[in-house]
């Protein structure tokens, strides 16, 4: 009997001591989009909402880049008092929004959640997922193992994603051919702090010299329809806040191709389900948000269609204003109150989130 | 699932602890229901498995028909017909290719033909063999024979087993050791070594020349040729690594299916090191039974040239790369048989004695050559396909050829990034010298003697080596292991 117990002391420490090796293994290969490194810190995001206390959140953003560049939960809370955490990620599609909003239920209970129609229209040809692969996979591979995840990786797999589903749970799988392409930052990012205090956002700092001209509404009833399966995932959503109490707010930011008959097709959507509709380039909501260009844009000078710092400014405290008015209540909360500093260091120094570690 | 899934693992999981905790006389069942269990996952179809079955129980009742048959004296050529009939359903699932690697006849009915049927055929059929000779006894339990052909470590490519040896580690029950489970451990880190290091990341090179050979210079071919050698070598070996590893965690030994084959002085030798199994089962019950070389030379020739006739169907049916692949060796075997003493005394008079090193060397270098000559054809998709490229090999090598090929391979990336050859030329040297040493002595005993950290460190570091360095996930294609195809 002792020689077993012996020797399941020994398997014990064996299988630690291989599990420290493997995982330090990961920190390395499995690639992290951090502040110090990518525009948009999809880790630092994913991980950071993990951090969070529980049922401390008011409100949960979902979407695109355009709103992870454009909704400041420091703002917001700052403005309003109500708390909020933005998991938006690039090219999120309302399909990857219903799987994070039954993430986000599984620790918070929001009283509201906004959710981006960027890409309720279709913008990856027959790609089903309305997402590259290389993008979903960021915030994927840190969303913890749970049934939503794999339901998430089932669902993505019916759609033609073609990595292997264990590789979702075990990100090693997929990254581990990157030994060839290390460099000195993979080994370095591995004594780099982390940061969360953005809570989702990240600043984008120009200015441009051309101006935004919102449309107006006219009163047509034209309407470009949304995509079949977007738009399903957008109902599935609206389903699950009706049941939960949740206020669903649905955001639409200026871009070249958001005019009337879009807006129709998003206040149609917003009718459906019983959500607030906030269309960022119909006049009176951009008018609302005061927005004075050059300084506050929505348009980087090459055309990209994301918002400046001081835009985001703007537009997270009308956000705080609407969700006021929605009967949003606000909380004191100290992981808002601790966040503050960084955020007037971020708000003075371009390259305040880019230092390292 | 197949031995290098997680659900595998998964399942191994499960069975382990549920093994050793029934009492000792009820551990065959653990083995039986996850033999099942795999089967099942394994297999995925219901049919097939029902037909699985359906064979099992089949020879079962043989098996006992044979044994009261032959304890009364029965007659001995009903005994061999009612054996020969649990090959049937091989030969009809050998047929269902045309000689052209085209659909033949039974195709249309594949879905039905359980896997591992090459293998668990003529385990059947040694089973019943040995009990019409009255060798052993028949296993009256049909759930004790069920587990005999489906024990899941071996059932889809072997080592075919032999009754006698497998039957009483099954059915006795094995004790709790530790030092079984890390036995089992260091054979399946090896296991997936030589798949995702050496047999998956040649297989990358390999399907490029072999499918794109029209465009490839005699090098190139010559370069594919031996990498075939390699990766079949190493594919074969890994997956029968990780069974009898997959064993050994139950206390289980399976037999050895290689011996270091390439290290072979002659074809003939080749056989007795390469997928023993196969060598002894076709030795046994097709060369000894047809007269072996107790009837002459020309019948010893002759039995011969059946044998591997036989082994090239059993390998590819009737297409005729594999018949002629069979006969190339069988062709081998007899000059080499004839010529031997002519050798032998050309050596003598220019005073080389056949043994010394050098002469050891050239003739193991030799053989290697003719043995991947005919994995060429092996591997090639049809037989003018593999007589196309030796002509192409054997018409356009040059000496500048040959030097260049690497470093202009390296040099362009071709067929693979330069990081990638690098790694298959370290880990086939890694194979190499894990070779040499277990020629000699017991690599595993070598390293149980090593101090505890030390042990550790080695274990994982090939684990992680295999991790990171392995050819598997994303951007890779996931091979399966290439005997499980026939």
């Amino acid at each position: 009997m002792r020689k077993h117990i012996i020797s399941a002391v020994k398997g014990i420490f064996f299988i630690a001591v291989l599990l420290l090796a493997v995982g330090t293994a990961r920190s390395i290969l499995v690639p992290r989009y951090v502040y110090q490194n990518s525009e948009i810190a999809s880790t630092s995001t994913m991980e950071g909402f993990y951090k969070m206390k529980r049922d401390t959140v008011d409100v949960v953003v979902l979407g695109s880049s355009h709103l992870a560049n454009g909704l400041i939960p420091q703002v917001i809370y700052d403005s309003s008092g109500i708390t909020c955490y933005n998991l938006s990620f690039e090219q999120e599609s309302p399909m990857l929004s219903y799987y994070l909003l039954r993430e986000v239920l599984r620790y918070q209970s929001p009283q509201a959640v906004i959710v981006d129609l960027c890409q309720a229209y279709r913008y990856t040809g027959d790609h089903q997922i309305n997402m590259w692969g290389e993008l979903y996979r960021k915030p994927m591979d840190s969303m913890r193992i749970s049934q939503v995840k794999r339901d998430l990786v089932d669902d993505l797999y019916e759609k033609g994603d073609i990595d292997e589903k264990t590789s979702y749970y075990f990100p090693l799988i997929r990254y581990h051919s990157r030994w060839k392409e290390l460099t000195e930052e993979d080994f370095e990012q591995l004594l780099w702090k982390d940061h969360y205090e953005l809570m989702g956002f990240y600043p984008m700092y120009y200015e441009n010299e051309s101006g935004y001209e919102p449309f107006e509404l006219t009163g047509s009833k034209e309407i470009e329809p949304l995509d079949p399966l977007m738009r399903e995932y957008c109902l599935r959503i609206g389903d699950i806040c009706s049941k939960e109490g949740i206020k669903l707010i649905f955001m639409s930011t200026p871009g070249g191709e958001i005019g009337e008959a879009e807006h129709n097709a998003f206040a149609e959507l917003a009718e459906e389900t019983g959500a607030y509709l906030c269309d960022m380039s119909e006049r009176s909501v951009y008018e609302r948000a005061g927005i004075t260009e050059p300084e506050e844009t929505f348009f980087r000078p090459d055309g990209d269609e994301h918002m400046n710092l001081g835009a985001a400014v703007k537009t997270s405290e009308m956000m705080g204003g609407i969700l006021k008015e929605l009967g949003v209540s606000g909380h004191k909360d100290q992981q808002w109150e601790k966040t503050r500093e960084y955020y007037i260091h971020m708000t003075e120094d371009p390259e305040y989130i880019k230092k390292r570690p | 699932m197949n031995y290098i899934s997680i659900s595998f693992y998964i399942l191994l999981l499960l069975i382990i602890p549920v093994y050793y905790l029934l009492p000792l006389r009820h551990r065959w069942c653990a083995l039986l229901a996850g033999s099942g269990v795999f089967y099942f996952f394994a297999s995925g179809s219901l049919p097939a498995c029902l037909c699985f079955l359906a064979m099992i129980m089949t020879g079962w009742a043989i098996g006992l028909l044979t044994g009261r048959l032959r304890s009364a004296g029965g007659r001995g050529w009903l005994i061999s017909l009612m054996s020969l009939c649990t090959l049937i359903p091989l030969i009809l699932f050998k047929l269902r290719g045309g000689a052209d690697g085209t659909e033949g006849i039974f195709s249309e009915y594949k879905w039905l033909a359980p896997i591992g049927l090459s293998y668990f055929s003529l385990q059947m059929y040694s089973y019943l063999f040995d009990v019409g000779k009255g060798r052993i006894e028949p296993q009256r339990n049909p759930f004790r024979f069920i587990l005999y052909m489906s024990f899941f470590p071996q059932v889809i490519q072997g080592p075919i087993p032999k009754y006698e040896e497998l039957s009483p580690q099954l059915y006795e029950g094995n004790r709790y050791r530790s030092e079984n489970i890390v036995s089992g451990m260091q054979l399946v880190v090896w296991g997936f070594f030589l798949k995702y290091m050496i047999a998956d990341r040649a297989d990358v090179v390999v399907s490029q020349i072999f499918e794109g050979y029209m465009d490839m210079t005699g090098a190139v071919i010559l370069l594919g040729g031996v990498l075939y050698s390699i990766q079949l070598y190493a594919d074969f070996l890994a997956c029968v690594t990780i069974s009898q590893g997959v064993a050994e965690f139950f206390g289980i030994k399976l037999r050895d299916n290689f011996a270091h084959p390439y290290f072979a002085p002659t074809v003939q030798d080749f056989w007795r090191r390469w997928h023993m199994s196969l060598s002894f089962w076709l030795r046994d019950y097709v060369y000894i039974p047809l007269g072996g070389n107790r009837k002459g030379k020309i019948r010893k020739y002759i039995n011969l040239i059946l044998t591997f006739l036989v082994s090239g169907f059993w390998h590819g049916g009737l297409a005729l790369n594999f018949i002629f692949w069979g006969l190339l060796h069988a062709f081998y075997q007899v000059v080499g048989g004839l010529t031997i003493g002519l050798r032998n005394r050309v050596l003598k008079a220019v005073h080389i004695s056949p043994s010394s090193v050098p002469v050891r060397l050239i003739r193991a270098g030799i053989t290697c050559f003719l043995v991947m000559t005919a994995w060429i054809i092996f591997r090639a998709g049809t037989l003018a396909d593999g007589l196309n490229m030796l002509l192409i090999m054997t018409g356009g090598i040059t000496w500048t050829g040959l030097k260049e090929l690497m470093p202009t391979i390296l040099r362009m990336g071709a067929f693979m990034d330069p990081a990638e050859w690098y790694m298959l030329f370290i880990s086939s040297g890694v194979l190499l010298i894990v070779s040499l040493i277990q020629s000699r002595r017991s690599l595993r005993e070598l390293i149980n003697g090593l101090w505890l950290p030390i042990r550790w460190a080695v274990y994982i570091c090939a684990m992680l080596a295999v991790m990171i360095f392995g050819s598997y996930g994303h951007g890779f294609n996931a091979a399966d292991f290439i005997y499980g195809g026939f």
